[in-house]
């Protein structure tokens, strides 16, 4: 049997750079939605954005757990790439990639951090059927002036809730970035969520 | 070209990769010092080993960098940090604040208000607030997770009590978002309240002490006081000597060894924009008059 395994980035510190920079814009202003517009040809079901989020922040430093939607395919071209190594246990990754339809429920089940270290708490990288700006949910807290509105499209309505009985807990909590084709929307711990 | 043999922004991609995931972290905890790796520099910890780092793993070639050092971008320190990401990134540079994508700074915050989708990055020597109060790292680290910070109040209560006013006037402690105390890098409190909402993004590097840690944009940032002795910043009775500014931070430069001295303004691109402008101060003291006896 012959496997063919799917090129990473053309050109890593350059093209990793650009998806940082996406990243780092989306987590600092929640809500805003920032384009990873890399040539990146990843197995299904990684759409561009969440590909190059994995190569740009997994490596052999970052236990990762894989959604069961991930599938044989890109699980493999994530470890090959990265070099992560595969929990099996959600509560001991540091990053969760999961596919659309994946269920992101229950989220204590992946690592919150600890009072004294919240920055132990899982980034959650999440494929999504569409993020749209001007749209749906209000989102407010650091890094948003005033309100903005956010749709993100094809998850379970149950995980608002269940994001928002998290918030006293905080400092601890998850950090979550939804990638839809090369859309990245940033939603970390601190953003507020109504209706 | 960047220089033969060395990769883009001189860190390695493991070591960028460590530092962005630092980063993203204390983006989403605002406020809290995230440990990092902090690698071996080439120049020496104090220098802004920290700030080079997080410009180093943020930095792209569409980026412009500018580099201040006490609001200057003509000395030692600004020049040298200057050089050496233009050698390893081959990126275009400025003096100018409205053009800058990234301004890495040590102890100023530039007068001009800065825009969305800038960065600034500071340059920390000794990012925690509680240091001087409580030396050791476990207990600071407690004090931040249990929000235990009456140490800092009585600190702050006990200046007034003894001086009649909080003395502090650098590196003056602030409150994030409502939870974390803050050292902001040893601006003066002049710049304070910049910090406060500010629509670019604030990162902040210590090199040696291995700590990260951000501000995003739009954030509360308060400095801590009392209803009965509130934070005020320094005032000045001069102007610029330059350009005439009185809204700036203005340093003092002694002329000669009769005390004689003139002012000037800190941001040495602030000052250049006004003359450009047309505005003009009252030029100071001319050096070579005989001083008044």
């Amino acid at each position: 049997m012959q496997t063919v395994t799917l090129s990473g980035f053309a050109e890593p510190p350059r093209d990793s750079q650009v998806t940082f920079r996406a990243m780092l814009a989306a987590i600092a202003e929640p809500g805003l939605v920032q384009r990873v517009e890399l040539a990146l040809d990843a197995p299904a079901p990684l759409g561009r954005a969440l590909a190059s989020a994995c190569l740009t922040l997994l490596d052999f430093e970052t236990p990762v757990w894989l959604a069961p939607g991930i599938g044989k395919a890109a699980g493999d071209w994530i470890a090959f790439h990265t070099g992560a190594p595969l929990a099996t246990d959600p509560a001991a990754a540091a990053f969760a990639v999961l596919a659309e339809g994946d269920d992101l429920l229950p989220l204590d089940r992946f690592a919150l951090g600890s009072d004294e270290s919240p920055e132990l708490g899982a980034s959650l990288l999440v494929q999504v059927r569409g993020v749209a700006a001007d749209a749906g949910a209000v989102w407010f807290g650091p890094g948003i002036e005033t309100t903005r509105r956010v749709a993100v499209d094809g998850i379970d309505a149950r995980f608002w809730p269940a994001r928002a009985a998290l918030a006293p807990l905080f400092p601890r909590g998850l950090d979550i970035f939804f990638c839809a084709g090369d859309r990245v929307v940033a939603l970390p711990r601190t953003t507020k969520v109504e209706g | 070209m960047t220089a033969d043999g060395y990769n883009f922004g001189y860190l390695d991609e493991q070591t960028k990769r460590m530092i962005r995931r630092a980063i993203l972290k204390g983006v989403a905890i605002p406020g809290y010092q995230v440990p990092f790796g902090s690698r071996e520099m080439p120049l020496p910890y104090g220098w802004g080993t920290g700030g080079i780092q997080i410009t180093a793993a943020v930095i792209g070639p569409g980026d412009t960098l500018k580099v201040i050092d006490q609001g200057a971008d003509d000395t030692t320190n600004a020049v040298s940090i200057r050089n050496f990401f233009v050698r390893m990134c081959d990126v275009a540079t400025t003096e100018r604040t409205a053009e800058a994508s990234i301004i890495q700074t040590r102890h100023r915050i530039p007068e001009r208000k800065l825009a969305p989708g800038q960065i600034l990055v500071y340059q920390v020597p000794i990012p925690e607030p509680l240091r001087w109060l409580e030396p050791r790292e476990t207990e600071t680290r407690k004090m931040h997770a249990l929000r235990e910070y009456g140490v800092m109040h009585v600190k702050l209560y006990e200046d007034i009590s003894v001086k009649g006013r909080v003395s502090t006037a650098y590196d003056y402690p602030v409150l994030v978002n409502g939870r974390y105390i803050m050292r902001p890098s040893p601006i003066p409190k002049f710049d304070t309240p910049k910090m406060h909402r500010m629509a670019a993004l604030q990162l902040f590097g210590a090199g040696r002490e291995k700590r990260i840690y951000a501000v995003p944009p739009y954030t509360d940032v308060v400095p801590l006081d009392f209803e009965d002795h509130p934070f005020t910043i320094e005032t000045w009775d001069q102007a610029c000597a330059l350009c005439g500014a009185t809204t700036s931070f203005l340093d003092e430069v002694i002329l000669d060894d009769r005390g004689r001295r003139m002012f000037v303004c800190s941001d040495t691109d602030f000052c250049q924009e006004r003359r450009e402008a047309g505005h003009r101060g009252d030029g100071g003291p001319n050096p070579l008059e005989e001083a008044a006896e």
